[in-house]
């Protein structure tokens, strides 16, 4: 027998990128779809919402004051259909992009690495930083499928060729800077999840610099040192400044360069800063499967109150400056009152909506930490605990309790944050009643964290998919159902729709208890599920 | 209570149209070593995970220790399992592993743990994302002895252990059969079971097809020799012993069953260059002596894949 001839080098590149594609494929088109999609509802609801100029001029001054500033960034151009969505739900889709591209470049570049999986390519010919770069090349690539649904989108619904062109671009070009950062974090650190982390507290310091940046006028240049200022910078639907994107691609570019460097100073499975191996036993918290899923959790847990507690203080911070601007100008008192609102009741009602918003925040956390338990049957190292003396209903009932405890803390950390925030700034606003506007949403939370247990039970693949999409909508239907004029009844499926805005409204306890009956039969339905099933590792 | 450790009654798993496990019925005795055997994919596993209840069967039922497999709380209090895919937490050290598995079983016996710690030469401080897989395996099996439990489940135990820790976990399953506890020992390989096992079953695409001693296996099984000669092989088609004669490049693969006597005679007169004894592998068995229908070939080649 003769050995077949060696493969040529671009052979083996087009099995590696097939290969990887393949890995993120799905994921990508559910993402261009729904990013696409929400592009589209917005171009929607704009449009049944403003119908005419008057009305969009309308908007254009009364949106824009320091609070809507600095959580949505500076509008530009928001009296057409385009400027309007690129303020509007551009961040947005920024977030959710940068989230996917993190997540993404770290799992492909790390994870695989981590399980040991991507030894199986690296023991065929090609070099490890080969391989990195194929990765960066395919995942940069998927970015801009990505980014390409929404300029197709935006296109299809008549806001124009040349902003919706550069709105695409500039939301691939965020994508990118993100997956050049994931790639170097997942260089220095040997375990994904801190490498995840890494990149995901860059950007929220890029968030955070972005507020800065909107706060006034004489800072509009700190624009420029962060991703969602190069966006904004690019003037979409208006004054197009194309070279902009020159910034975008200059950094990741850099940042990819420099983690191809860094993994040539590597060995496989290590990263540039190395945890010890070695430590001495640690047995506290070792007792029971709750204990265990506490140890595990609280780590992440953390990070999830501090990032939101701080986020919370900044909002704390704004209540001041919102409220002064209001009460400065009799024409916004008028429109203000004519929508049934009290000026006086003006800055409950701004942490009312502001707790309502976090209130997405801490449900789509509840979704994520179902899913930590569905991670650990998918690892198989639920198995080890159910052969042992241990039902189902003890080790889900502990990742109940936690959820709900987990994200309790996780409200009254935003709680807390927003009172150190008002407190900061002599805003008329009480410890208490910052504490109610933050607890208001968790019956919505419930209700989310119940289906991702149904989800769970019936359908585990989707335990997060299917929790957190539902999230989105549900807080999609509430922001933009009105402006669509859908339905009552249609509304009123949101969960985030009752709720009311405490503490300028009291709270609407009858619809908690039923949101809180319709989590614990949900969860009930999901445990009963579960506990029919087989248990099986992916 | 009965006197069996593992009971199954026409125990069946069905996953969608494939039949992994078909109407079993199992009997394990107390303090007996029971192999049970099978190529890749007979199910094997499967019947495992559904005595634990891990796996919901499709019809019939398991009991542990006389206690129905599905009350997890009472009947996992007998029994240790170590699975045939070890997976841990991998930021756990291997000291920390032990103490939570051993937690959960609620009847760790501390002494006996750390003589296995000892004996397995574990590195217990170390965290096992950085283990070896032969480490990986230590601990999954020290969790499992340092119990004491009554029934150890373990599937495909010696997978990742060198020859050294092989013969101390040999020793370990007679010492546990000396203190009265129930293996029950999955392998594909007949050599893993042979030392250890008092009885085994034969397992082949979900079915059993033998429960026998392990004596009687023996009795029943053959040698194959494999001679190679220089010139022509002699005819071996007359020698009393001799049930099976295939060529092989330059010789002979001949199955023998019984005293090999008869074939070393007509072996003493020829030229012999080469020769070659071994005790044939449990597929050979399968093909010699438990189903020679074409069907049975196919589903055993099928099962060990195309490279045996």
């Amino acid at each position: 027998m003769t050995a077949p001839a060696p493969a040529a080098r671009g052979a083996i590149d087009r099995v590696v990128l097939s290969h990887t594609f393949r890995l993120l494929r799905r994921g990508v088109l559910v993402l261009a779809a729904a990013m696409a999609a929400y592009a589209v509802v917005e171009v929607l609801a704009y449009r049944n919402a403003y119908p005419d100029q008057a009305s969009r001029e309308h908007l254009a001054t009364f949106e824009d004051d320091p609070a809507v500033r600095m959580l949505q960034g500076i509008p530009y151009r928001i009296d057409t259909v385009g400027g309007y969505v690129a303020w509007d739900a551009g961040w947005v889709l920024e977030v959710i992009v940068g989230t996917w591209a993190l997540l993404t470049i770290t799992r492909l570049l790390r994870l695989e690495e981590e399980t040991e999986r991507s030894q199986l390519t690296l023991a065929g010919p090609i070099r490890a930083t080969r391989l990195t770069g194929l990765v960066l090349a395919v995942v940069s690539g998927s970015a801009l499928i990505v980014g390409g649904a929404v300029t197709v989108a935006l296109i299809a619904s008549g806001t124009g060729a040349a902003g919706s062109i550069a709105l695409g671009l500039g939301i691939t070009g965020f994508a990118l800077t993100f997956i050049g950062v994931g790639a170097v974090t997942a260089q220095i650190f040997e375990i994904r999840r801190r490498a995840a982390g890494a990149a995901a507290l860059a950007l929220g310091l890029a968030y955070v610099v972005r507020m800065i940046a909107s706060s006034s006028d004489s800072r509009t240049w700190v624009g420029w040192l962060t991703p969602f200022g190069w966006v904004e910078k690019l003037q979409a639907y208006g004054d197009v400044q194309w070279a902009v994107l020159v910034i975008p691609i200059a950094v990741s570019a850099s940042l990819a360069a420099v983690s191809l460097v860094m993994r040539t100073r590597r060995d496989f499975g290590a990263g540039l800063i190395t945890v010890a191996d070695r430590r001495l036993a640690r047995t506290r918290l070792l007792t029971s499967p709750i204990g265990f899923a506490w140890r595990q959790t609280r780590g992440v847990l953390a990070a999830w109150a501090i990032g939101l507690g701080l986020y919370s203080l900044l909002l704390g911070v704004l209540v001041k400056t919102v409220v002064e601007f209001f009460a400065d100008d009799p024409g916004f008192r008028g429109t203000f009152e004519s929508l049934g609102l009290d000026v006086a009741d003006l800055s409950l009602s701004f942490v009312g909506v502001m707790g309502v918003m976090l209130g997405v925040v801490m449900s789509l956390y509840a979704c994520w930490r179902i899913g930590a338990a569905r991670t650990e049957e998918v690892s198989g190292r639920l198995e080890s605990t159910l052969a042992r003396p241990v039902s189902r209903w003890r080790w889900l009932g502990g990742h109940l309790v936690l959820t709900a405890l987990s994200t309790a803390l996780v409200a009254v950390a935003s709680g807390v944050g927003l009172w150190v925030g008002v407190a900061v700034t002599d805003a008329d606003v009480s410890f208490g009643d910052a504490m109610k506007a933050m607890l208001n949403p968790l019956p919505a939370a419930a209700v989310f964290a119940g289906l991702a247990v149904l989800a769970f039970g019936a359908i585990p693949r989707l335990a997060v998919g299917l929790s957190v999409t539902a999230t989105v909508v549900a807080y999609l239907l509430e922001a933009l159902g009105p402006g669509l004029d859908m339905p009552d009844w249609m509304l009123s499926l949101s969960p985030f729709h009752h709720l009311a805005t405490v503490p300028a409204e009291p709270f609407a306890a009858s619809a908690a208890l039923v949101m809180l009956a319709i989590a614990c039969g949900l969860a009930l339905a999901g445990y009963v599920l579960f506990n029919r099933r087989d248990v099986v590792p992916a | 209570m009965d006197g069996t450790a593992i009971r199954t009654e026409g125990l069946t798993k069905r996953f969608g149209d494939t039949v992994a496990v078909d109407r079993l019925d199992l009997e394990v005795r107390r303090g007996e070593i029971f192999g049970f055997l099978g190529p890749n994919g007979a199910g094997k596993t499967t019947t495992i995970r559904l005595l634990l209840n891990l796996l919901r069967p499709t019809a019939g039922r398991a009991w542990i220790m006389g206690i129905s497999a599905r009350d997890v709380e009472r009947a996992h209090r007998h029994l240790a399992y170590l699975p045939g895919d070890v997976v841990s937490w991998p930021q756990l050290t291997g000291a920390e592993t032990l103490e939570y598995l051993g937690n959960l079983s609620g009847q760790t016996d501390a002494a006996f743990r750390d003589e296995l710690i000892e004996r397995f030469q574990l590195d217990g401080d170390r965290r096992v994302r950085s283990y070896s897989k032969g480490s990986r395996q230590k601990v999954a099996l020290i969790a499992a002895f340092m119990t004491r439990p009554d029934i150890l489940l373990l599937d495909e135990p010696t997978a990742g252990l060198d020859p050294l820790m092989e013969a101390e976990f040999q020793a370990l399953v007679r010492e546990a059969r000396e203190r009265g506890q129930t293996v029950f020992l999955s392998s594909h390989l007949l050599d893993e079971v042979e030392d250890v096992c008092d009885r085994v079953a034969i397992l082949r695409v979900g079915k059993l097809i033998e429960v026998a001693k392990l004596a009687d296996l023996r009795r029943l099984s053959s040698t194959i020799f494999e001679v190679r000669f220089d010139g022509p092989p002699p005819s071996f088609n007359e020698v009393p012993g001799v049930v099976g004669s295939e060529p092989i490049g330059g010789g002979v693969r001949l199955t023998v069953e019984g005293a090999p006597s008869a074939v070393l005679s007509r072996l003493a007169t020829a030229p012999v260059t080469e020769l070659r004894s071994r005790t044939p592998t449990l597929e050979e068995i399968f093909l010699t002596y438990y189903d020679t229908s074409a069907e049975a070939r196919r589903a055993v080649a099928q099962a060990h894949g195309d490279g045996s």
